[in-house]
C-alpha cells in the first residue's frame, strides 16, 4: 500500500522530481512550497512522511520541523531533510529540532526511495 | 480499541495498524484495565502494522499482568505481530497463540 | 521499484525556467544592495543565498557539475555573509554582481548543453574562495563528504551492535524496528534486548524509546554499511559497534551451516505462531519475572514537547502559482465570449420592438459584466515591469565597463503594471534603446564630460508610468545629445534625404530611425547585432506602439517608448470601407472630419493632402492600397479619420463611414497568415466576419510609395499591381473562432472582378481640387 506523503520545496523543480518519483512508486504526494503552506496542507490529516528543504521563504524547513513535532495531530511524523549541505552542521540542526533524516542533494530517485523505505514502514 | 470486559477478563482487539500514533490509545486501555485489576486477553488478529512504541506498550502490560498475578495472553497474533516481537528480540519472552 | 527507466530529462526545463525568475529576483535584490548597502534587509541576503542554492540543488540533480561548482562557492560566500561573518562592502556587492552574471552564463550554458571555459571566471571564483572559505583555491575535493572507504574484502565478518536509544528516539519518529530489518538485509542477525528500563504500565509514557539491544550481525557488508543503517539515530541513541572476525574456516563453515538452518526455520513462517501456543503460561510468567529482576526502573524524564502554541495557519499567502497556460486559455475563452456577446447583441436589433427593448436591457448588463470579466482575467496577466527592468542594470554594467564609461543607472516605475504579452516584446527594443543611449549618448571619455562641465559620472534614467491607458516607457541620458549636423549629413550621404531639404531639429533627429540609417561601418561592438533603431522602431510599431526621441544639443537625450498595456485586446473604432470593415486603434485617432473640397490639394508628387489648421494632412486611401470597390473616393463626400503615426506625425486616412467603437479581441495574423503590409492584425466582429486592424504606420508607408509609384504609373498609363487583399476571404476558423459564427456574406468572398479593379483606376483619375 502506497505511503502518503508531503513533499515542501520553493523549488518547483525539485518538487517535481520528488513527486514524480515517489508517485512512480505507488506513492501519493502532496506539495507545498514552503513551510506555511506545509502547515495549511496538513491541516488535521495526518501523512505518512514529510520531505522539507531547509532553506525555504516564509518559513523553513527546520521551524516546519519544530511547528510539527510540536503540534498534537503531526507531532510523530516522520520528517525527511533535503540538503545540500553535505558537512554536518545542517544535519545537525536537522536533529536538534527532531528531523527524522535527511536525503542529501543531488536528487538521487532511487537514493530517495531507498532512504522512504527507511524511515516508513 | 476498546476494553471489553466479561467475569474479570478485559478482551481487547487490537488496531489493524498499531503504530505509534495508537500507542498512546493503547496505554490508556491498559492502564484502565491496570486500574481496574483484570486479567487481559488481547486478540491480534487483526494487526497489520506494529511499532516499537506498541509493543514495549504491550510489553510492559503483561509483566505488569504478571507481577500482580493476573493472566495475560495474546490470541491469534498475526503474522505482522509475530514478526516485529521476533525483531525485537521480545518473542521469547512473551505467550501468544494465534 | 526499478528507477532504472527513470528520466530526469523531462524536468530540466522546469528547472531553467525557474532558475530564470531565481536570476531575476537576484538581480533586483542584488541592485538594491547596490543602491543602498547600509540598509542591507537580512532577508535580501537569505533571499539570494536560497537562490542560489535553488540553482545549485537542481544543478545537482542534472549533474551540470561546473554550474554546481560556482554555485556552493558563491553559495557559501553569501551563508557567511547572511550569518553576519562577512561585511558588505562596496567591494563585495561588486563582486557578487559578477558572480551572479557568472551564474546567469553558466546556467545559459548548461541550457545549451555546454561549458564554459575554466579560464573565463577562475580569477571571481578565487575571490569567492578565499571570502567563503578563507583560501584562494578550492579542490573539489574538499568540497564534497568523503566516506571512510575501508579496505573491504567481501569476507564474513560478526558485527556485534549494542544499541541503546535515547528516550527520544521514537519522537523523532525513528523506528527501531526498521532498523532491524535493515540490519536483516544486509545479514544473518540475532537480536538481544534489555527490558531493564521499561516502567510499569501505570509509569510508562507512549512515546518513550525504553529498550536496548545487542545485535550480532553476520555479515560480508562493510562496516559503513551497518553504520548506514544507524545513520539517522546517531544523536538519538549511543551506539557502539564492533567487528569480530570470523577466525578459521572451520567456523565459517559451521556458521554456514547454522545460517542454512535459520533460513529454513524462517521459510516456515506459520510454525513459530504453532510454537508458541504450546508454551505455558508459566514458563512465560517465569520468564518475564526474570527480565524484571532489576529492580530500578528510572522514571523517564518528564520532557514533553509543547502541545499547544501551534503556529499553524497563523500566516497567510497572497498569492497563488498558476501555470500560464491556463490564464491564456481563460483569455482566450474570454475573448470569444466577447465576440459572441457581440454577435447576439446585434442579433437583438432583428427582434419585435418591445423584445428587443426588453432584451437591450440584459445585453447592456451582460456586455457590463462581459467586460468586467475580461479586464479581471486581463489582470491576472499584468506583471509588473520590473522582471524587464532588473536585468538592465547588468547590462549597463557590462556595456559601461565595455565602453570605457562611467555610467549610473536610475530606475523608477517599476512596479508599473503591463500585460504579460507585452512583457515578452518589451526586452528587445528597451536593451537596444540602453545600448544606444550609452554607446552614442553619452560623451566618449569621462574626460569629455568634465570638459563639458559635466559630472563624470554619466547618468542614464529608466522609467516606466502609466499614460492615458498605455505604458510609457522613458530612456534618458545626460550625454552629449543627437549632433544634428552629422545626422543630417549622413542621411544625405544615404539618400535617406534630398540634400536640400529643410527639416526641422525633430525631423533630423527621428532620421535616426529611417531604415538604412545605422550601416555596417558603425556597428560597433555595443550597439551592433547589425540593428538599427529602424528595426527598433518597426518592433515597436508593430506591436502598437510609438518610440519617438527628444534630445537638446549638450544637455542628453529622451528616448519614449509608449506601448498599449495590451495585446491581448483593442480600444478599436470599427470603419467601413466599401463593403470592408477595418479597426482603428482609438489611442491613435486625433478626429475625423469631412473635409470642404476647398482643402484638399494634391501635391506635386502625386500625394493628397488635406489642409487642416493650416497643416497639411497626407492622405492615406484604403480602397487604393488595398483595392477595395464600391468605396467613396472623394474625401469630401467621406470621412477623414485622423490618425497620430511615429514621430508624432498625423495622416488622414479615408474612409467611408465610422461604424463605431467597439473592443476587439486581437487575433496575431502572424499565427494564421503570413505578416500582411498595413495590417497588424485581425479581429472577429459580433456578426462573425472577420476585420482587420490598421497598423497605421505601415499604411503611411504603403502610402508614401505608391504615390510615387502612382505617378509613375499615372504617367506610364498602366496598371497598378496593388496586394489583393480582401478581408473577408480569411477564413474565420483560421483565427480561433469556431462554427458558430455567421458565414461572411457571399459577395465579399469573391475575388474582385478585373473590371472592377479598373474601376478603381477610372477612379484614380478624378480630378482633385
Amino acid at each position: 500500500m502506497g505511503l502518503k506523503v508531503l513533499t515542501v520545496d520553493d523549488s518547483k523543480t525539485m518538487r517535481d522530481m520528488v513527486s514524480f518519483t515517489l508517485k512512480g512508486a505507488g506513492h501519493s504526494v502532496l506539495e507545498a512550497s514552503d513551510g506555511c503552506e506545509a502547515l495549511r496542507v496538513l491541516g488535521g490529516d495526518r501523512v505518512d512522511l514529510v520531505i522539507t528543504d531547509v532553506n525555504m521563504p516564509n518559513m523553513d524547513g527546520l521551524t516546519l520541523c519544530k511547528e510539527i513535532r510540536s503540534n498534537p495531530t503531526h507531532r510523530l511524523t516522520p520528517i525527511l531533510v533535503l540538503t545540500t549541505e553535505s558537512d554536518g552542521n545542517k544535519k545537525n540542526e536537522g536533529r536538534s529540532v527532531g528531523a527524522t533524516g535527511w536525503i542529501v542533494k543531488p536528487f538521487n530517485p532511487e537514493k530517495l526511495l531507498q532512504v522512504v523505505n527507511k524511515v516508513c514502514p | 480499541m476498546k476494553l471489553e470486559v466479561s467475569d474479570q477478563t478485559a478482551t481487547i482487539e487490537l488496531a489493524p495498524s498499531l503504530d505509534i500514533f495508537v500507542a498512546e490509545e493503547l496505554l490508556a486501555l491498559f492502564v484502565d484495565a491496570d486500574n481496574k485489576s483484570l486479567d487481559l486477553n488481547i486478540n491480534a488478529g487483526g494487526v497489520e502494522k506494529a511499532s516499537t512504541a506498541c509493543l514495549q506498550i504491550i510489553h510492559s502490560a503483561a509483566v505488569s499482568c504478571i507481577e500482580a498475578d493476573r493472566a495475560f495472553q495474546i490470541t491469534e497474533a498475526s503474522d505482522v505481530l509475530v514478526t516485529a516481537f521476533k525483531d525485537l528480540g521480545l518473542y521469547s519472552k512473551i505467550t501468544m497463540r494465534s | 521499484m526499478s528507477t532504472n527507466d527513470f528520466d530526469l530529462d523531462q524536468f530540466k526545463a522546469t528547472y531553467f525556467e525557474e532558475c530564470a525568475e531565481l536570476l531575476i529576483d537576484a538581480e533586483t535584490r542584488l541592485a538594491d544592495l547596490q543602491h543602498n548597502p547600509e540598509s542591507v534587509d537580512a532577508e535580501d541576503l537569505n533571499a539570494i543565498f536560497r537562490v542560489v542554492h535553488s540553482v545549485k540543488g537542481g544543478a545537482g540533480a542534472f549533474s551540470f557539475d561546473q554550474l554546481v561548482g560556482f554555485a556552493h562557492i558563491y553559495e557559501a560566500l553569501l551563508d557567511r555573509m547572511r550569518q553576519g561573518e562577512i561585511q558588505i562592502t562596496e567591494e563585495i556587492v561588486t563582486l557578487l554582481l559578477t558572480a551572479n552574471d557568472i551564474l546567469t552564463n553558466l546556467i545559459q550554458a548548461a541550457q545549451n548543453g555546454t561549458t564554459l571555459p575554466e579560464e573565463s571566471f577562475t580569477e571571481v571564483k578565487n575571490k569567492l574562495n578565499l571570502l567563503a572559505f578563507d583560501q584562494p583555491v578550492s579542490t573539489p575535493a574538499e568540497e564534497g563528504e568523503h566516506e571512510t572507504i575501508t579496505p573491504d574484502e567481501t569476507r564474513e565478518k560478526k558485527y556485534i551492535i549494542s544499541f541503546n536509544p535515547k528516550p527520544e528516539l521514537l519522537q523523532h519518529a525513528n523506528e527501531p524496528l526498521l532498523l532491524v530489518r535493515e540490519m536483516k538485509e544486509l545479514g544473518e542477525l540475532e537480536t538481544k534486548v534489555n527490558t531493564d528500563r521499561l516502567p510499569p504500565i501505570q509509569k510508562i509514557i507512549s512515546d518513550e524509546a525504553y529498550f536496548s539491544w545487542v545485535f550480532e550481525l553476520i555479515s560480508d557488508c562493510s562496516l559503513s554499511d551497518v553504520e548506514e543503517v544507524f545513520e539517522f539515530v546517531t544523536e538519538d541513541c549511543d551506539l557502539d559497534i564492533k567487528i569480530e572476525e570470523e577466525a578459521t574456516e572451520a567456523e565459517a563453515e559451521a556458521k554456514q551451516e547454522e545460517k542454512t538452518k535459520s533460513q529454513q526455520i524462517s521459510a516456515e513462517p506459520a510454525e513459530p505462531a504453532e510454537d508458541s501456543s504450546e508454551k505455558s503460561l508459566e514458563a512465560t510468567k517465569q520468564q518475564a519475572v526474570e527480565a524484571m529482576q532489576a529492580p530500578t526502573i528510572p522514571t523517564p524524564a518528564p520532557v514533553k514537547p509543547n502541545p499547544a502554541g501551534n503556529t499553524q495557519a497563523s500566516q497567510r499567502v497572497s498569492s497563488i502559482r498558476v501555470e500560464l497556460d491556463r490564464v491564456d486559455r481563460l483569455v482566450n475563452m474570454v475573448g470569444e465570449l466577447v465576440i459572441t456577446q457581440a454577435m447576439l447583441r446585434q442579433q437583438v436589433d432583428n427582434l419585435p420592438s418591445e423584445l428587443a427593448a426588453f432584451m437591450a436591457k440584459g445585453f447592456e448588463d451582460l456586455g457590463m459584466h462581459t467586460r468586467e470579466i475580461q479586464e479581471s482575467v486581463m489582470a491576472v496577466r499584468m506583471q509588473p515591469v520590473k522582471s524587464v527592468f532588473a536585468r538592465i542594470p547588468r547590462l549597463v554594467r557590462e556595456l559601461a565597463t565595455k565602453l570605457g564609461k562611467k555610467v549610473e543607472l536610475e530606475t523608477s516605475g517599476e512596479h508599473t503594471e503591463v500585460d504579460k504579452t507585452v512583457i515578452e516584446q518589451l526586452s528587445d527594443p528597451l536593451t537596444h534603446m540602453i545600448r544606444n543611449s550609452l554607446d552614442h549618448g553619452i560623451e566618449e571619455t569621462p574626460e569629455d564630460r568634465i570638459k563639458a562641465g559635466k559630472p563624470e559620472l554619466a547618468t542614464v534614467t529608466l522609467s516606466a508610468e502609466h499614460r492615458s491607458g498605455r505604458i510609457h516607457i522613458i530612456v534618458t541620458d545626460d550625454g552629449r545629445g543627437i549632433n544634428r549636423e552629422r545626422v543630417k549629413a549622413k542621411a544625405i550621404e544615404k539618400g535617406i534625404i534630398g540634400p536640400d531639404e529643410n527639416l526641422s531639429d525633430e525631423a533630423i533627429d527621428d532620421l535616426i530611425f529611417s531604415p538604412g540609417f545605422s550601416t555596417a561601418e558603425e556597428v560597433t561592438d555595443v550597439s551592433g547585432r547589425g540593428v538599427g533603431m529602424d528595426v527598433v522602431r518597426r518592433n515597436i510599431s508593430n506591436l502598437g506602439g510609438r518610440i519617438s526621441v527628444q534630445s537638446t544639443s549638450g544637455k542628453g537625450t529622451k528616448f519614449i517608448m509608449s506601448l498599449p498595456l495590451t495585446l491581448a485586446v483593442l480600444d478599436g473604432m470599427v470603419v467601413a470601407v466599401g463593403k470592408e470593415k477595418f479597426i482603428i486603434s482609438l489611442t491613435a485617432i486625433i478626429e475625423s472630419l469631412r473635409p470642404a473640397k476647398t482643402e484638399l490639394h494634391k501635391l506635386s508628387n502625386g500625394a493628397e493632402v488635406v489642409s487642416l489648421r493650416g497643416e497639411y494632412i497626407r492622405l492615406v486611401k484604403l480602397h487604393r492600397l488595398f483595392n477595395i470597390p464600391g468605396a467613396q473616393n472623394d474625401p469630401s463626400q467621406a470621412l477623414v479619420v485622423v490618425v497620430e503615426i511615429e514621430g508624432g506625425k498625423q495622416v488622414g486616412i479615408l474612409v467611408d463611414e465610422l461604424l463605431g467603437q467597439q473592443q476587439v479581441v486581437i487575433k496575431s495574423l502572424e499565427e494564421n497568415y503570413d505578416p500582411v503590409e498595413g495590417i497588424s492584425a485581425a479581429t472577429i466582429l459580433g456578426n462573425g466576419m472577420v476585420a482587420l486592424i490598421l497598423d497605421v504606420d505601415g499604411l503611411d508607408a504603403m502610402a508614401r510609395q505608391t504615390s510615387h509609384k502612382q505617378n509613375q504609373d499615372d504617367e506610364k498609363g498602366e496598371t497598378r499591381n496593388q496586394p489583393n487583399l480582401i478581408t473577408t476571404s480569411l477564413d474565420t476558423k483560421k483565427l480561433g473562432s469556431e462554427e458558430k459564427l455567421t458565414p461572411a456574406q457571399p459577395e465579399n468572398t469573391s475575388t474582385i472582378p478585373a473590371d472592377t479593379a479598373s474601376e478603381a483606376i477610372t477612379q484614380k483619375y478624378e480630378v482633385m481640387e
